[in-house]
């Protein structure tokens, strides 16, 4: 992409403004990932989870975060009847390219986080 | 010369106001920080609104649909409802057998303070602060 904008005749300055514009543009895409993506349950980014997908540890989806509360986040699954799951921070193993995977499988999940 | 001095104030201005700007972040990010620390089983947006209806509107009625969740392995969720019923004099209804659902009026920050303090096991308290007292029946 930098090849098709950095033309030949362009002044060295102005080369220089449109890589550090392009290289903006491509940072702020990545650096959300590279923010909340940490081994051994080490998040930085709460927030950033807004809107992610949750799976359990079977690979079943179990909604989207809706909510980062001090102890727990809130998952929502479903558009009218919508079920909300309360997760314990701790519970999140990972964070892999935007999605968030769970310690425990899908019924523990229903059994125990499901709150309405 | 006096082109120069314009540009230096302009150029003043806006590193006051940025800060100002940053001043007012930094002292909302302790403020939440502070709200998570001492309500952390509190969900932080219902304690916002609360809050914001309480210190806004002197005559705010503390109309709130609350939500309280107990943890998973609660054993006698029946016997919480009676006791918000005590409390309260309303009548709750138990969701996924953990969550307790009711209309409340004069619930205000210190009356949830008090409802943590005098039962420990509750897990959550969520729900939506409303300017008006709704319709009892309503969601």
């Amino acid at each position: 992409m930098a090849l098709l904008v950095v033309e030949s005749n362009m002044t060295s300055n102005k080369k220089i403004i449109v890589l550090c514009f392009l290289f903006k543009s491509v940072k702020s895409n990545i650096l959300p990932f590279e923010v909340m993506e940490r081994e051994n349950n080490e998040i930085s980014d709460w927030q950033g989870l807004v809107n992610k997908p949750v799976y359990s540890s079977d690979k079943q989806e179990v909604g989207i975060v809706t909510a980062i509360q001090p102890q727990h986040i809130v998952v929502s699954f479903g558009p009218i009847t919508t079920d909300k799951y309360l997760i314990p921070k701790s519970s999140v193993k990972v964070v892999e390219r935007g999605i968030i995977y769970l310690n425990e499988n899908t019924k523990f999940v229903e059994d125990n986080y499901q709150f309405e | 010369m006096e082109k120069t001095s314009i540009n230096n104030q302009s150029e003043s201005s806006t590193s006051t106001s940025t800060t100002l700007s940053s001043k007012l972040k930094t002292a909302y990010e302790t403020f939440l920080q502070e709200a998570a620390t001492l309500f952390p089983k509190v969900d932080q947006k219902l304690l916002l609104n609360m809050l914001q209806f309480e210190t806004t509107y002197q005559d705010w009625e503390g109309s709130v649909m609350l939500k309280i969740i107990y943890p998973a392995s609660i054993s006698d969720i029946d016997a919480k409802k009676d006791w918000i019923y005590r409390k309260y004099q309303r009548v709750s209804t138990i969701e996924e057998n953990r969550t307790l659902r009711f209309k409340a009026i004069r619930m205000y920050i210190e009356e949830i303070e008090k409802v943590l303090k005098e039962d420990p096991t509750i897990e959550y308290i969520t729900g939506s602060a409303t300017m008006t007292p709704s319709d009892a029946y309503a969601t």
